[in-house]
């Protein structure tokens, strides 16, 4: 049987935090998390494709506890499994450590076809742990789907953006594929789908279950070190403008950075 | 001269803006009105905004019927369509207790002239395409019902205020309600420090109402509960945009259609009250416990099913959650905190903010401006409990209860 | 879980204050304050916010006790400038990059190079130099005519392991993006997406990697101190190119192609080009919103048409929806899409909560709407108070 891998992160509802004025540090204005969007036009893309080939659909997530809802999520929209990475050990990676411990992940649950992840998440903006995680497997990846055409046994026929290019490519599976909000809607979420998901169990793994050691993951692992963080001066302020022209400036300027 | 005022409103929700509507057509003096966000930003902005004209408590049916006065005023006043849906609206009976209270609900709608019939269920399932109408025994249909765009109408208030001459400061964070000599009010401190004067302060600060009193050693008898609806996905033959919303208690469930969806307000058993405290400075922030979208649906679901018997598999699009002020007797709170003079407050909106604004706002002007109320202030007088802690676990559970008793949607 | 000694973020206990600082920094929800701070540590993911925001200095990451940071063992030499070619054309933001790159090099002295890898291009390595590279390796190979991201990988990291550069510097274009993360996994180094500065640390010689954190309301400073390359990507228009300079003079190295190989599992069946702009809300880089303030059908219709001119879809508020103006499936809100355009246009809107929290990701907002004081400029980065009437009648007049 098939299978196919999904990759789920949980994150702020809000990216927006204030900046408190009197001791300049961060204020936390909410504490809601969702599913980050992008993974959920992953696992939708996953679902989609399991219609035609009856694979079975793992979802992945990596963080604290919480992010048990990000997995109950996906099981409510139909995964077949969930799986939980979380352990103190993690916390800290940066995204070649987390993709060292997806990675790690997909090797435990093996036998894969396609693993499936958002493009990028809305709290990092980074669009580096699915390609990371390709690299650290040495399997092709989609950078940046288009559409899943078909699946000829081993391989997956699909549409790909390069850049102003438009890539009609057939790739051997296993392979990872990055899925974004533009790939579509999702389904709706059903009061049955809940229940069900309800009555399944999330498996919980840490660095051990993974055959890790804890000291090459999480922050003393990671490469890249974060040295400080800095309110930056410029509060956004709104320019006011007189006429169309000036409208029509700013689009131009908006086009030719696309083009 | 800046920062004097006559009257200071705080809270620029419905009930804040309506109340500044009607001072302001009664001319009563320099008006001044902030909220700590935008105007109609929050509560107000998440209403299921349905506007029920037949009322079996007092007083209610003529505050309700101001409130569509008041829309079509503002809307000559301000030369532009506030979006009143004229949708009609059919309330549901399958159980005798629910028919005792439709037919209680036909006599008060007769009685004040509002039309109403009862209709088939083949006429049922016209108006409702989407409706099980075997479950239906009875149906009462009022064609001038009407829902509108609660945050619309809650702006609609402001501009009208504004055009007869109120200030509005949104984005303006009260700190604190100034008193002199412990007894006379004497205006608002904001959070920036500035200090605004009025020897009239209205608080309509609706969820953080009793933040703003507790200083002053002054409960306000109602405390924030979830309320709460779910929007389907859009399938506009089933749910045509503009059918009319429905009341069914048998069900403890309302419905409206919006746009190609249905929207499902449905009420718990067990309501869920929250501290004042906890609250968050924006609603866009609190946690109103979001696992509560799929449990509370699960609870309500069996009810529903008779009426529609795919609730169980119906996409469900949205999911939206917001404080409604109940008081333990479901009646509103509006006029003079005795304790003090000066010091007034239009809250307690029991979830009926929307159809309900434009009357307590009425009353309201009409206590502070001296006029005869034209409906009793007692039933809504603020001191009608005694003295009570809204802070206490006690009371907001009574609070909750008055909504899990609601009788209607 | 709470206050494990053996985890790296540890609370002092002795100079704890109470204040709850900390606990109201923390955007993870990991620290629950009783008297003193308590770290769920499975929740924590070690941001340092918390750290810094402390008055006391009651709360500490602690250096790992072994093995103190390792400074990498084998030389490296050059501060490299990945350069992107499309059509045969570079990339504008290889000769940005390589105007940065030269101001780096002023510091750290190394120098710049730029590495052009492809099928056919070798003809822009003389603009490289004249953009400041004073060596253009360039990996040129038939097999490498089309851009297949495992096949540029590859050969790119045979090559930065012949040559360590100490930095590698990428655009963080649609192509450098899914190519820059494999490689950086490849090779086993640290990467630092879409830095809006970089610098030299004048004590360390390392590279400051500047980038937004937390929805751009931070900065963040990020250093590879023991893996090379040091690797970073910067979106394009961020930096400055410096003037071209074509009487500079520079080295040009071809490298070794004998081994280049395309990778058997990935086959191009075709490449086109793409339309720049797609029809359906999400992907759409330009987005124009109508609102109530758009009184008739006909004047959407001419909305639409001037949308059409620059590849702009229409959408619309709740309210445009109520009335009819637009479909359903197009609102933009709470309870309708959330879009994160790179341009939104919002005509006649008043800017209503439902619909501005649908509007986090945009880049940028133009907001046209006749009262000043609407909620729809508190979130916009250009604003016009003019009628939609009055602002379609101008900017239909005009050329675009």
């Amino acid at each position: 049987m098939k299978r196919y891998i999904v990759f789920l992160k949980q994150v702020p509802r809000s990216t927006r935090v204030e900046i408190d004025p009197v001791t300049k540090t961060l204020k936390r204005s909410s504490a809601l998390t969702q599913t980050n969007p992008d993974d959920l036009h992953a696992l939708q893309a996953a679902l989609d494709l399991r219609q035609n080939t009856g694979a079975e659909v793992v979802a992945v997530s990596m963080g604290p506890a919480s992010a048990e809802a990000v997995l109950r999520e996906a099981l409510q929209y139909g995964a077949d499994r969930a799986v939980l990475l979380s352990s103190p050990a993690f916390a800290g990676s940066d995204t070649w450590c987390t993709s060292l411990v997806l990675a790690s992940a997909v090797r435990r649950i093996g036998d894969y076809d396609i693993l499936f992840f958002g493009r990028m998440a809305i709290d990092g903006d980074t669009a580096q742990v699915g390609p990371e995680v390709a690299g650290q497997l040495d399997i092709p990846q989609v950078t940046c789907l288009s559409s899943i055409h078909e699946v000829k046994g081993n391989w997956l026929v699909a549409d790909k953006k390069a850049g102003s290019l438009l890539q009609r490519v057939e790739i051997e599976t296993p392979c990872a594929v990055m899925v974004s909000r533009e790939n579509g809607e999702l389904a709706c979420p059903t009061l049955s789908g809940w229940r069900r998901a309800q009555r399944q169990e999330v498996i919980r793994w840490d660095e051990g279950d993974l055959q890790l050691d804890g000291k090459v993951v999480g922050l003393y692992a990671s490469p890249t070190k974060v040295v400080s963080t800095d309110v930056p001066q410029t509060a956004k302020e709104i320019r006011w403008l007189s006429s169309g022209s000036s409208v029509a400036e700013i689009i131009d300027k908006c086009v030719d950075s696309l083009s | 001269m800046e920062n004097r005022f006559d009257i200071i409103i705080i809270g620029g929700g419905l009930l804040g803006c309506a109340t500044a509507y009607q001072l302001a057509k009664r001319k009563a003096g320099r008006i001044l009105l902030l909220d700590g966000n935008e105007i109609a930003s929050q509560a107000s902005a998440r209403a299921a905004c349905l506007l029920t004209r037949a009322r079996t408590k007092p007083g209610l049916m003529e505050i309700v019927q101001e409130t569509y006065d008041c829309i079509a005023e503002m809307e000559d006043l301000l030369g532009e369509s506030l979006e009143l849906q004229q949708c009609g609206s059919v309330t549901i009976a399958s159980s005798e207790v629910s028919l005792k209270g439709l037919e209680a609900l036909e006599e008060a709608a007769t009685r004040f002239g509002i039309p109403n019939e009862r209709i088939s269920r083949e006429q049922t399932r016209k108006l409702l395409p989407w409706i099980d109408a075997e479950a239906v025994d009875v149906a009462l249909y009022m064609p001038t019902d009407a829902f509108i765009d609660s945050a619309l109408l809650c702006s609609g208030y402001a501009r009208a205020a504004s055009k007869l001459g109120v200030e509005l400061r949104p984005n303006c964070k009260v700190k604190e309600i100034l008193v002199e000599n412990g007894r006379q009010v004497s205006g608002v401190r904001l959070f920036n420090g500035e200090v605004l004067s009025a020897s009239l302060v209205v608080n309509a600060a609706g969820a953080w109402a009793n933040l703003l009193m507790r200083p002053l050693n002054v409960g306000l008898p109602f405390t924030p509960v979830r309320s709460h609806f779910w929007i389907t996905a859009i399938d506009s033959e089933r749910f045509p945009a503009g059918h009319p919303f429905t009341v069914i208690p048998d069900a403890r469930a309302f419905t409206r259609s919006d746009v190609g969806a249905l929207i499902i307000g449905l009420r718990e058993s067990c309501c869920q009250a929250f501290d004042p405290s906890a609250l968050t400075e924006r609603l866009e922030d609190f946690d109103f416990n979001q696992a509560a979208k799929w449990t509370v649906l699960d609870e309500c679901a069996p009810l529903l099913k008779r009426y529609l018997h795919d609730i169980d598999d119906l996409p469900i699009a949205h999911y939206m959650a917001g404080p409604s002020c109940y008081v333990p007797d479901a009646m509103f709170v509006i006029g003079p905190v005795k304790r003090y003079e000066g010091l007034f407050t239009v809250t307690g909106c029991c979830g009926g903010g929307v159809a309900a604004g434009g009357g307590m706002g009425r009353l309201a002007a009409e206590m502070i401006t001296g006029e005869r109320p034209f409906v009793s202030p007692e039933l809504f007088a603020p001191e009608r409990f005694g003295e009570v802690n809204p802070f206490s676990p006690e009371f907001q559970r009574r609070c909750a209860d008055a909504r899990s008793n609601k009788k209607g949607g | 879980m709470n206050n494990d000694t053996s985890f790296a973020l540890r609370v002092l206990k002795e100079r704890c204050t109470g204040c709850g600082l900390c606990a109201d920094t923390c955007a993870y929800n990991a620290i629950k304050f009783a008297d003193v701070p308590e770290i769920d540590s499975y929740a924590c993911r070690l941001c340092g916010s918390c750290v810094q925001a402390c008055p006391a200095g009651a709360l500490q990451i602690s250096e790992p006790e072994t093995g103190k940071t390792a400074v990498p063992q084998e030389e490296t030499k050059g501060i490299w400038v990945l350069a992107e070619v499309e059509d045969g054309c570079l990339a504008p933001v290889a000769r940005e990059l390589l105007g940065k790159a030269v101001v780096l090099s002023e510091k750290l002295h190394h120098d710049v190079e730029a590495v052009l890898i492809g099928g056919n291009v070798s003809a822009c390595a003389s603009e490289l130099i004249a953009y400041g590279a004073r060596r253009v390796r360039i990996v040129e190979h038939e097999s490498l005519a089309a851009f297949i991201e495992e096949n540029y990988a590859c050969e790119l990291v045979r090559l930065v392991r012949e040559c360590r550069p100490e930095i590698l510097l990428v655009g963080a274009t649609p192509r450098g993006r899914g190519l820059s993360a494999r490689m950086a996994a490849l090779l086993q180094t640290g990467l630092t997406a879409d830095c809006t500065e970089l610098d030299i640390d004048s004590d360390t010689g390392l590279l400051l990697q500047i980038r937004p954190a937390f929805g751009g309301n931070l900065m963040a400073t990020i250093k590879t101190p023991a893996h090379r390359p040091q690797m970073a990507s910067v979106r394009p228009g961020v930096m400055k190119a410096s003037e071209p300079d074509y009487s500079r003079s520079g080295e040009v190295v071809y490298a070794d192609v004998s081994k280049v190989s395309s990778d058997r599992r990935i086959r191009l069946i075709r490449e086109t080009v793409e339309a720049s702009c797609g029809d359906s809300l999400e992907n759409s880089r330009i987005v124009v919103g109508i609102g109530r303030g758009v009184k008739s059908l006909d004047m959407v219709n001419r909305i639409r048409e001037w949308a059409a001119r620059f590849g702009a879809v229409v959408a619309g508020s709740r309210a445009a929806v109520e009335a009819g103006l637009i479909d359903a499936h197009m609102q933009v809100g709470q309870t309708g899409h959330a879009i994160s355009p790179d341009l939104y246009i919002a005509i006649g809107i008043s800017g209503q909560i439902q619909h501005t929290a649908a509007l986090a990701g945009a880049k940028k907002i133009i907001a046209i709407n006749p009262d000043r004081t609407a909620p729809i400029f508190g979130i916009a980065d250009y604003g016009w108070a003019v009628s939609a009437e009055e602002a379609l009648s101008q900017l239909t007049a005009g050329g675009l």
